[in-house]
């Protein structure tokens, strides 16, 4: 089933909770709605479902306006977050209840039970009660439950959160493996931008009301739009640093310097107009040594603050000239370390710029002359 | 500016959104407003219907055929309260549901500290404590008749075994409204025993863990954590209590009579007396209002502070 | 020193348990001893039979009156289940206008006592010609706004996204009602039911007012009946009655224990 969703609003009495939205879910896609708390993602979700009205736009299933359609009229299947089970019904009486309205025969709906709960290995604890289950469990049945409509669009509503940082991983996989074998358009909210790049075809990024981004995993981790998707996707978070851009317009002043005291900025070779900017570095992207290695125009030294050994890698806060940085180490670190050299990146894929008020991007690859394109220097 | 003007075009949905609701059927659905009415109507005809009829009814003069014959406005309020019978109701009313609300919670509380630690047997203690709950007032004035009775009663032969001299309580006014305490007391036992013990065993183990890591002595913890932690339920108690015994009649028709000398002729059972025996519903119905009053301040203070969340979650 | 605080604590444990059960204890022990022997003094007796049960059941309506009570209980509790089953879940499921506002009309219900409606419900209930019958004695406490705050509760507990469920699969409200809210808020059905039904069972003032006859009169008034006659000097057989009446008391109570305790700090608003 495809999607459109054309210039979608909600507005609860004077509160404005989405804002035009404008979208396309193309046909057996996983898509998924990432975004803070408060972002109106679940409601965004529940607009689709026809669960909540909407205040002004059209949703389109398949070119067919639905927006005005209830619920059950749109034959989906919805998976909540905290799985919405029946407990006084077993597990496989949980799943017919879910199919009861379909008008199924009886050896239809006992085939689609045994099927749906056959894929989700449940088969076992098909007598129990829910809860008797564990919260991997009890997820599996409400994944179950909406396999067996064989509904042509699925809706997930956090369907992971209650669960551990175990079951998680194990359950995304679980999910994407569901989603593959069925081939049912799947749209998936989750406030988990881990979730969203792991499992999505592609993602949308909500925030603020309004849409900030939609592209795949790899488009928003290399191109984030502005500041908000940058940040927001990635981890450890990407380092925001305030910097400025001189009179000419050329030159990006960063807060840094190198061991000899001079401070560090990035050149242009095509000018912007000056003034406040954000600029944007994944800490992955910064590299760090502990050997001293003199003045170097892209290096700098930095005050260890706090060391986070990850066991094959460390993440380091460090600071140079009162800044704070955020450092992807691929080594352990000694905890004891106070001192280390961070080189900044060179490439300009690396480097984000964000406009300082509204944070949006600012195209970098069109401002270094073409022989050196894809390449920034750090100048003293 | 088309979405603008659709939004214009939905704003009464809109209004229509209360705070939590976000459902279709929520609010798609003015059919379901029908559910109410079979309690709205039983609520009009049996309780405010009748409530402004007792109000019309205190102020007027009832004739010999209980009829309302005369407006008097408050002269039958202004009656009951020269009525020495009433003022005397009254005030054992009040003395009687306090001393019995106090006593009730005091005991209960003991009770409910005795099996609170795990013991064996507890749960046989626990079922007896709490066995008092489902007995009717009616059986168990007949057993406190029975106790009390002057001729075979259990008490009056122990009375006499040491040497007391009046055995026949239900003759003497301190004694009649012993016995109606004592049983009223007991009645009430086991549903304030559980709520206490329930009340006790949801203090936190931790607290009195830690409070034993600083050293705090039994009292300490007693009134540091334990009276804190389950004043609410006291509180509770103590206002459901009142509520109850306000409206005490059972007890009094059964065991008493109201007697003797009007000592334990208290409030209820003087409106049913004035009403169904004199037949004078003037009077009955301002001494009802009386009542109300009281009850529905009582009421109103349980609403206000206790359990606040079982009525505006 | 410890050994010496737990039998101290025994002790007392044993002592006041002996004092709670004794009215009842002594009340059955009563109900098995010839009433020469109880009019005597003589409670050591060894003379026990069932004697007072048979001749309570065979010279006194009590059978009658137990009926009666059985049959205006069941007829009020479910009565009050329907209506306060449906009042509750519009209050819970449906937004309307003066939700508010109807919520505290019910709330003020509850301040209401009784004692001070039953003149006027009385001379309701003799012009719809009701009196001395069912309908008298169970037509008025149909509505119950104590019941519609139970229930509520119990509603409040279902998370919303059962209701969302039921939307998706296109379940109108009954059976959203029927199929999901009350299965799901059993435990409070079953508390709810048990509490009704004994609050019904031990009621008195009402049927004392309004039952003239054997024919409707419950168990509550029926004994004090029996204390009126002259059957009252016969101590065992009234005390036999008693029992019998405090024996369905007890069966409920026991059926409905394991809900009973979970749903009691609710029921004990009412008190």
């Amino acid at each position: 089933m495809r999607i459109q969703l054309k210039n979608l609003s909600k507005q609860y009495q004077d509160t404005e909770v989405l804002t035009n939205i404008n979208t396309e879910i193309r046909e057996g896609e996983f898509f998924v709605l990432v975004g803070p708390s408060g972002s109106g993602k679940s409601t965004l979700l529940r607009m689709i479902a026809g669960l909540i009205p909407t205040t002004s736009g059209q949703i389109y299933f398949d070119d067919q306006d639905v927006t005005n359609d209830s619920p059950k009229d749109r034959h989906l299947a919805m998976v909540f977050q905290n799985y919405a089970l029946l407990p006084f019904l077993s597990v496989q009486d949980n799943i017919r209840f879910g199919i009861r309205n379909l008008g199924l025969s009886k050896t239809e709906e006992e085939a689609r039970i045994f099927e749906a709960l056959n894929m989700v290995h449940l088969l076992p604890q098909r007598h129990r009660k829910p809860k008797a289950l564990s919260g991997g469990q009890q997820q599996r049945v409400a994944l179950a439950r909406a396999i067996a409509t064989k509904a042509p669009l699925v809706l997930m509503d956090e369907p992971l959160s209650n669960l551990d940082a175990q079951l998680r991983s194990e359950m995304r996989q679980e999910i994407v493996r569901l989603h593959k074998e069925i081939g049912m358009t799947l749209i998936y909210v989750t406030h988990d931008q881990v979730e969203a790049m792991t499992m999505g075809d592609r993602v949308m990024v909500l925030n603020d009301r309004q849409i900030q981004q939609v592209g795949t995993p790899l488009e928003l981790y290399n191109r984030p739009k502005n500041a908000f998707v940058g940040e927001f996707i990635g981890s450890p978070r990407m380092n925001i640093i305030d910097v400025q851009v001189d009179e000419t317009g050329q030159s990006i002043q960063l807060p840094f310097k190198q061991k000899n005291g001079v401070s560090m900025a990035y050149h242009l070779t095509e000018a912007i107009p000056s003034g406040r900017y954000r600029l944007g570095i994944r800490p992955e992207d910064l590299q760090v040594s502990f050997v001293d290695q003199g003045s170097h125009k892209q290096i700098m030294p930095v005050k260890i603050e706090a060391v986070a050994n990850l066991g094959k890698e460390a993440v380091l806060t460090v600071t140079n000239s009162d800044s704070n940085l955020v450092v992807n180490c691929k080594t352990q670190v000694d905890s004891d370390c106070r001192q280390a050299f961070v080189k900044l990146p060179s490439i300009v894929d690396q480097l984000h710029l964000f406009e300082a008020e509204h944070g949006n991007t600012v195209d970098l690859s069109d401002k270094i002359a073409a022989e050196q394109r894809g390449v920034i220097d750090a100048i003293s | 500016m088309q979405s603008r003007k659709t939004a214009t075009l939905h704003t009464p949905n809109i209004k229509l959104t209360a705070v939590k609701s976000k459902l279709n059927l929520r609010q798609n659905s003015k059919s379901a407003l029908w559910f109410l009415a079979p309690s709205l109507i039983i609520l009009l005809i049996f309780t405010f219907y009748p409530m402004v009829v007792t109000v019309i009814n205190s102020l007027f003069a009832t004739n010999v055929r209980g009829e309302n014959a005369r407006f008097v406005g408050l002269a039958n309020y202004v009656q009951i309260f020269k009525d020495p019978v009433f003022i005397k109701s009254l005030g054992h009313t009040f003395a009687y549901v306090f001393i019995t609300s106090i006593l009730t919670i005091i005991v209960a509380l003991l009770l409910a500290r005795l099996v609170t630690q795990r013991i064996k047997g507890q749960a046989f203690f626990r079922t007896a404590f709490a066995s008092t709950m489902g007995i009717s007032a009616a059986v168990a004035s007949i057993l406190f008749l029975f106790l009390f009775n002057p001729s075979v009663g259990l008490v009056v032969t122990f009375l006499k075994a040491i040497g007391a001299k009046q055995t026949n309580l239900l003759v003497s006014p301190t004694g009649a409204m012993f016995i109606l305490i004592l049983s009223s007391v007991w009645m009430g036992l086991g549903f304030a025993f559980l709520n206490l013990l329930g009340a006790l065993q949801s203090v936190p183990e931790s607290y009195y863990e830690v409070a034993e890591i600083a050293g705090w002595s039994n009292w300490m913890q007693t009134w540091k954590i334990t009276v804190p932690m389950i004043s609410p339920t006291l509180f509770f108690l103590f206002v459901v209590e009142i509520i109850g015994k306000f409206k005490t009649f059972t007890a009094v028709d059964l065991i008493t009579g109201g007697g003797p000398d009007n000592n334990t002729n208290f409030v209820a059972y003087k409106i049913y007396q004035d009403a169904f025996a004199s037949h004078n519903f003037g009077i009955a119905s301002s001494e009802a209002i009386v009542l109300t009053i009281v009850i529905a301040i009582a009421t109103w203070i349980q609403f206000r502070y206790t359990e606040r969340s079982v009525f505006y979650k | 020193m410890t050994w010496l605080k737990t039998i101290n604590r025994y002790f007392w444990l044993i002592f006041l348990a002996v004092i709670t059960i004794a009215p009842i204890l002594l009340g059955v022990w009563a109900s098995l001893l010839p009433t020469a022997d109880i009019a005597a003094g003589n409670f050591m007796s060894t003379h026990i039979s069932l004697a007072n049960y048979i001749g309570a059941i065979q010279t006194t309506p009590v059978l009658r009156y137990i009926t009666n009570s059985f049959v205006t209980s069941t007829l009020i509790t479910l009565g009050e289940l329907v209506f306060c089953t449906l009042a509750a879940y519009v209050f819970v499921f449906i937004d309307f206008r003066c939700k508010k506002q109807l919520f505290f009309v019910f709330l003020i219900t509850m301040m209401l006592p009784f004692e001070a409606q039953i003149i006027p419900n009385f001379q309701t209930i003799r012009s719809f010609g009701w009196l001395n019958s069912y309908a008298g004695l169970t037509i008025p406490f149909f509505a119950s706004a104590f019941g519609v705050f139970m229930l509520r509760q119990a509603f409040l507990k279902i998370p919303s996204e059962l209701q969302e469920y039921s939307e998706i699969l296109g379940m109108n409200h009954t059976r959203f009602l029927m199929g999901i809210v009350l299965p799901y808020s059993r435990s409070t059905i079953v508390t709810f039911v048990i509490y009704m039904f004994l609050t019904h069972w031990n009621a008195y003032l009402w049927p004392l007012i309004t039952t003239f006859t054997d024919a409707y009169r419950p168990t509550q008034v029926g004994l004090k009946q029996l204390q009126a006659e002259d059957t009252f000097s016969n101590w065992g057989v009234i005390m036999a009655t008693a029992i019998l009446i405090l024996i369905p008391t007890l069966i409920v109570l026991i059926i409905g224990q394991r809900y009973f305790k979970k749903g009691l700090n609710v029921g004990g608003a009412k008190g």
